[in-house]
This record gives C-alpha cells, sequence and structure tokens, in this order.
C-alpha cells in the first residue's frame, strides 16, 4: 500500500507560460487531496491580480494565470510562502450532498450481476453503498463529472468487458475502487446499480453542478417508481433541492 | 441581421473562452486562434471578446441585412464580398443585401474569424458560463449549442455608432507549412527517457487529419516514457503537448478534456497559439525550448500588436458582485457597450450562492 506523503513544500511544474501546476503529493488520498483544496482556498483568500482560475485534481492543482501581470518566478515564491500556513481560515469547509438513488430493476442493471460477482445480497450490495460518505477529489471526463473516492472494497468489481453506447444520465455506477455518477447520457463501461433523478449538471443553472470539488457525497436510498419521477419532474424544473449535511 | 445561406465546413460561434468553471469539468473552449479572434474585434470598434463566427476550411456564405462593419482575421480562406476579393486584417465596410462567400484554403492557415459591428447575439445566441464559445460535444453556448446551419439566422448587438472604420493591422501574422513552435519543457518532462525531449525538437511531425478542436494529433518519432504514460489524473492547458502509450504526441487545444491521465513533456508557449490554431493537417511543425522570459518578452510583442487597434474600442459594461463578473444586457439581452448607452434601463443577474436574482441598473445620461 502507498505510503501517504504530503510534500513537505510545493513541487512546482511549469505548464507553459500561463499554467503553474502545483503537486501536493504523490498519491490518491484523502489527506492529499485535503491539502489541494485547502491550498487553493488560501490561494483565493489573496486576492492576487492576474489569477484566472485555479483548478484541482487528485495530488495536485493548476493555477492559470496572466504572466503579463503576475510572474512565472513570483507566482511560485507566493505559493511556496503559503504552504505552511496554518490560518484557522485556510480550514476548508466541507459539506455533504444527499443524493436519493433509486437502486436496481431498469435503473440500476447491473446490480445483479454486482451481487453475484461480489457473493453479496442485492440488498448488502445497497446498503453497503449508500452508508459511506464519498469525497469528491475532482470533477472531470465530461462537465459534472464527479471523481469519486472512498468505495468499500467488499464491492469493488471489474469494469464491463463491452462498455455500454450509451449510459443514461444520473446513472449511478461503480468500477474497480471507484465510484460515479454520469452527469449526462454517455457511453461508459462501468457498472450501473442505480440511477439518481436528481439533475446533476445543467450549464444554465448559476450552479451547474451540484456538487463542486472538496465536497462529499451521500447515496440516499429512495423506495419507488413514484418518488424518482417526483423528484425527476422537480429536478428538470429547477424546483427539486438537494438536502445539504 | 445576417442569414447564413451556406454553412461551410464547421462555423461556431466564439468567443476568448470560458473562465472559472474547468473545475466543475467544463473545458475553455472559446476562440482557437485567440489573437486573431480578438485582432478581428478590434479593427471594427467592438470591444475585443464579442461573439464572432470561426470558420474551418470551408467558410461559410453569409448574406448582411444590413450596412455594417466586418473584419476578416486568421487563416485565409479566400473571402470575397458580392465576387470581389477583399483583404484580411482590415476593417470592411458592407452593405445591405452585400453576400459574403470563400472559395477555400489558400496553404496561409486553415481557420479565420469573422466579427460584425456590435458582435453576434440574440435569443438563440445566450452567454452560458460567462462565455459565448460554442461546446459542441457539450451542446451548449453559442447558437443554440451547434455549429451554424444553413438558414440560421443572426442577430447582431449594439455597435459603436462613432467608429468610422479604416483600420488594419501592420504586418499581419502569415501561418503555413514548416512551422516552429516555441515549447516549455514540462509540467512531465522528467517522466520521459533520456534524450526524449531532444527526439522532439530535432524532429518534423505531421499534423494528422484527426485533429479537431480538442487536441492536434501529431505523427513522426515515438517519445518514449520513463515508466508507462499514465499519471494520476491532473490538470491540463492550452498547447501542452500529451503523450499516449503508443508515444505519439497530442497538443491539447481549445476543447480539451480538464483533466488528463497522460504524461505532458511541454507545452507550446502562449505567443505561438496562433501559429499552432493555424496548422493543417499534412503540413509538419518542429519545435524548439525557450525560457519563461522569452516566453513573456514574446507574448508583450504581440499585445502591442493589438493595443495599437484597441483604443477605437467600445467598452462593455461588467461590473464585479463578490468578485464575480457578470455582463450588463440591455431589454433585448444584448451586451451593452460602455460608451453607446441609448437606453435608460439595463439588467443582470447575480447569484448569492443559492438563488438567482435579477437587478435593474438605471443609467441617466
Amino acid at each position: 500500500m502507498d505510503e501517504v506523503t504530503i510534500n513537505s513544500s510545493p513541487v512546482f511544474a511549469p505548464m507553459g507560460d500561463s499554467a503553474l501546476m502545483v503537486v501536493a503529493g504523490n498519491n490518491i488520498s484523502v489527506e492529499v487531496n485535503e491539502k489541494v483544496h485547502k491550498m487553493i482556498s488560501l490561494i483565493k483568500g489573496q486576492d492576487w491580480p492576474g489569477i484566472k482560475e485555479i483548478v484541482p485534481t487528485y495530488s495536485s492543482f493548476v493555477i492559470h494565470f496572466d504572466p503579463l501581470i503576475f510572474s512565472f518566478d513570483g507566482l511560485t515564491e507566493c505559493v511556496a510562502g503559503l504552504w505552511d500556513c496554518n490560518e484557522t481560515s485556510a480550514q476548508i469547509k466541507t459539506k455533504t450532498v444527499l443524493i436519493p438513488t433509486l437502486y436496481g430493476s431498469d435503473y440500476g442493471l447491473d446490480l445483479e450481476s454486482v451481487s453475484k460477482l461480489t457473493n453479496l445480497s442485492v440488498e448488502e450490495v445497497i446498503s453497503i453503498h449508500s452508508e459511506t460518505e464519498y469525497l469528491v477529489y475532482a470533477l472531470g471526463f465530461s462537465p459534472g463529472f464527479p471523481y469519486l473516492g472512498g468505495l468499500d472494497p467488499r464491492i469493488h468489481c471489474p469494469r464491463l468487458e463491452t462498455p455500454r453506447i450509451s449510459v443514461p444520465k444520473g446513472s449511478v455506477a461503480i468500477a474497480d475502487a471507484q465510484t460515479g455518477v454520469y452527469p449526462v447520457s454517455s457511453p461508459g463501461g462501468w457498472r450501473l446499480i442505480g440511477q439518481t433523478p436528481v439533475t446533476m449538471f445543467d450549464p444554465n443553472r448559476s450552479h451547474p453542478s451540484i456538487v463542486t470539488p472538496g465536497d462529499y457525497i451521500r447515496f440516499v436510498p429512495i423506495d419507488s417508481k413514484a418518488e424518482f419521477e417526483e423528484i425527476f419532474e422537480m429536478s428538470a424544473n429547477g424546483g427539486y433541492e438537494v438536502q445539504v449535511q | 441581421m445576417i442569414e447564413i445561406l451556406k454553412a461551410g465546413t464547421l462555423t461556431t460561434i466564439q468567443d476568448s473562452g470560458r473562465t472559472g468553471y474547468q473545475e466543475l469539468g467544463v473545458p475553455e473552449t472559446g476562440a482557437m486562434d485567440k489573437f486573431s479572434f480578438r485582432c478581428a474585434n478590434l479593427l471594427i470598434g467592438n470591444h475585443e471578446n464579442a461573439p464572432a463566427m470561426e470558420a474551418v476550411l470551408f467558410g461559410p456564405e453569409v448574406k448582411f441585412s444590413d450596412d455594417s462593419f466586418i473584419a476578416i482575421t486568421g487563416g485565409d480562406l479566400s473571402p470575397t464580398i458580392d465576387g470581389t476579393k477583399v483583404n484580411l486584417w482590415e476593417t470592411l465596410p458592407v452593405s445591405a443585401g452585400s453576400i459574403l462567400s470563400f472559395t477555400g484554403p489558400t496553404g496561409n492557415g486553415i481557420r479565420s474569424y469573422i466579427s460584425i459591428s456590435g458582435g453576434f447575439s440574440g435569443d438563440k445566441i445566450r452567454s452560458v458560463m460567462g462565455s459565448y464559445s460554442t461546446y459542441l460535444p457539450g451542446g451548449f453556448g453559442g447558437n443554440e449549442g451547434r455549429a451554424l446551419n444553413e438558414g440560421d439566422v443572426l442577430h447582431t448587438g449594439m455597435a459603436e455608432k462613432k467608429f468610422e472604420g479604416g483600420l488594419f493591422l501592420e504586418n499581419p501574422p502569415h501561418f503555413g507549412d514548416d512551422e516552429t513552435l516555441r515549447i516549455i519543457p514540462g509540467p512531465q518532462d522528467g517522466m520521459f527517457a533520456p534524450a526524449t525531449l531532444q527526439t522532439l525538437i530535432s524532429s518534423s511531425y505531421e499534423i494528422t487529419p484527426n485533429s479537431d478542436r480538442m487536441g492536434c494529433r501529431l505523427d513522426g518519432p515515438i517519445l518514449e516514457h520513463l515508466d508507462g504514460p499514465d499519471v494520476i489524473s491532473d490538470g491540463t492547458a492550452f498547447g501542452v503537448i500529451q503523450v499516449p502509450g503508443d508515444g505519439k504526441p497530442i497538443i491539447l487545444l481549445s476543447d480539451r478534456g480538464t483533466t488528463g491521465g497522460y504524461t505532458k513533456i511541454a507545452t507550446v508557449i502562449s505567443a505561438d497559439r496562433s501559429k499552432l490554431a493555424q496548422l493543417a493537417p499534412g503540413e509538419s511543425v518542429n519545435f524548439e525550448v525557450v525560457n519563461q522570459e522569452k516566453a513573456v518578452n514574446l507574448l508583450k510583442e504581440q499585445e502591442r500588436l493589438l493595443s495599437s487597434l484597441s483604443a477605437y474600442g467600445g467598452v462593455p459594461l461588467n461590473i464585479k458582485v463578490n468578485g464575480v463578473s457578470v455582463d450588463i444586457v440591455d431589454d433585448d439581452n444584448q451586451l451593452a457597450i460602455g460608451i453607446n448607452m441609448e437606453h435608460s434601463t439595463y439588467k443582470t443577474v447575480v447569484s448569492d450562492g443559492h438563488k438567482d436574482h435579477q437587478i435593474e441598473l438605471e443609467i441617466s445620461e
């Protein structure tokens, strides 16, 4: 198993003249990812000129900046200066977003196969999957697609041998040590175990994505097709607010 | 107003791109050749970020229903107005009923930018996540999230009324075969076999036909990884050169994914973005290493070219609310240009994190 290592000082990797990659550690872990989010929060708090946006991923983040306003060397120096900052304002506020999910049948076509592969009952798979709070390490692959970590090893399953040409929007799926939600309909090879009626991503909302990097997600089983349809309608019309803890 | 009589190969509405949403997995998008895009606007007195058309290879055929100014910049796709050849890189007056068409690329770039006084606007062309750029795979931005089609009718925003025309760009860029792109090594040049960077800069690479707005795929000598092609998925930038398992470099462009899991050997500098965006399939390209200082000096030179034009343009009204920029629009949802306001009320939408608030602004002269 990888040892958790947060770099004692930032590792800077230039990505041209207008983007700087800052590497916080060498593995996928909650600790390293929290360092990423803490640093981004600190940097945003400084209100430095010329910073266009900061994009977090698992163990690093990329600062897009205007080199005519903020020099590369100046930026690395400033970021290094914040690395050991332990201000309380740097503590990131985390929230857990509850995602209602209808597991199984037409909504999770692979739940039965997951049950067989894991030698667990369908009910056990649902219970294991819905009791964990998953960290949103990053969003990527497609707009609004969350990379979630922390799937219980008891329900690790390989990807499908043949990916589906189209996975329905809102599908909740697992693959190896990962779980995720498909925000829009797309091709995909993960095993589908359920579906959320919540519109996870809508480009026309003022907050397009229900979740942002650093949030946690918990899937909450819903009982019936009727409830699914009800939430689906409300969410599509902007009338559903996800519960947040 | 303009009407699209023929769509061309791929004509989309673009601006300078979507900033601030990559953390949600939303690509930057925007004009591939940003210099030419900005120049097209400045040449007609627009704000440099007004929505314009990006045409690739074979341009569209467009009919104008009003007298207006337009400019065509970037790659030379042989533009004509009413059958007469016209110049790129200068203000072009067009009359109501005029038709702009293109006869095809000339070996001098593949992407043209077509600007119009006031920018393209209207009900169908809406700002999505702060940008008018079309993101085709996601189906949003630009004109209904898609490329322009025959029969589309586009409206234009308010033009700068004091603008008199007559601008041109001195010493415009020329694009072509055998270009040299300048690069800065990194972010992961250390993850390649020794001398791999040397292979990249001492070889010639060919642009393959499956290049698109996401990436420019190259064919040439294999770039060898030290320990496999994969990294923990991390961020990307325009111009970064990623190398998948087959060792063939891909230069990531406007519509690239916001995260990627392949090693990235080097990044093309910002000042060479135009050259990169104008490369045609079949052409070849070379690379040369420069340092940060040189890259920034080259960028400054480019900015100086544009600043000689920008004095003529209007400024769109833009205010910051809690650090977030919001655009101000008039009753027709057209971007308000500062020195050209005739309406007395404007509006904008401001979010407080939970819901949107419509805010009206009253301007008294």
